[in-house]
């Protein structure tokens, strides 16, 4: 198993959302360990912020 | 051939031309050198250098070294330091370049890093003889390549993924969220 993850969007938000599949996810992969060396692209970085505009964080 | 600021100035053109005619021409000012004339590379080198990706994985370099070793292409080049690095001739006539054996000379090129930021080789495009004046290209640059280290960056990562996990700040479903990333894609 790899040491090192480029997570894209979509298993960002599974891990965030901290649901069922965010959690096999996380224990399938044993995600816990290398958590804070896990890497986002810069898309992943604005699809976030895109999605938090959409869903009108900010204005809460 | 010394001359001072005024006489640079005033004479440019003449002293270009002197230059390229071989001359070294030593900028003075209260009798001290301060700049020197040094005739361009080729015009390849600096269409070389606007390559900005190029630069970034492998600099354009003019270096000053003794030449070691030559054999073929492949070379070994000793820097000011006493450092000994690896090259290639990639451009120019190796019997031209093997009768610099042992002396003294300028190489122009790239410098090939590694990605933990050591030096792999050196590809030489261009070369002369170096004169005492070249000491100022005696040392090698640094790289641009900036080292990854994860276990580094994870140590210092204030951001730290575990903070943010099962916390998802809206109360969004799942579909909507589906939704969403179908948008984006």
């Amino acid at each position: 198993m790899p040491n090192n993850f480029l997570l894209d969007t979509n298993i960002l938000v599974a891990l965030v959302r901290g649901k069922l599949f965010g959690k096999a996810i996380q224990k399938h992969f044993n995600l816990q360990p290398v958590l804070s060396r896990c890497l986002i692209s810069v898309v992943t970085v604005g699809e976030m912020e895109k999605s938090a505009r959409d869903f009108a964080w900010n204005t809460a | 051939m010394t001359v001072t600021v005024e006489e640079a100035q005033n004479y440019l053109p003449a002293l270009l031309e002197q230059m390229n005619a071989g001359e070294q021409i030593v900028i003075t000012r209260h009798e001290r050198p301060i700049a020197m004339l040094i005739a361009s590379p080729s015009s390849e080198f600096w269409d070389a250098t606007s390559h900005t990706e190029e630069l970034q994985s492998s600099p354009r370099i003019c270096v000053m070294g003794t030449l070691l070793k030559v054999k073929d292409q492949a070379f070994s080049f000793k820097l000011k330091d006493g450092s000994e690095v690896e090259g290639l001739l990639v451009q120019g006539d190796p019997s031209e370049f093997a009768k610099l054996f042992g002396q003294g000379v300028v190489l122009y090129g790239k410098a090939v890093f590694l990605p933990t930021g050591r030096i792999l080789r050196l590809e030489a495009d261009d070369f002369r003889t170096a004169t005492p004046n070249d000491e100022f290209f005696g040392r090698l640059p640094k790289s641009t390549v900036v080292p990854t280290n994860l276990e580094e960056i994870g140590r210092h990562n204030l951001l730290r993924l575990e903070n943010v996990i099962g916390k998802w700040p809206g109360d969004e479903t799942d579909e909507q969220v589906a939704e969403a990333l179908r948008r984006l894609s």
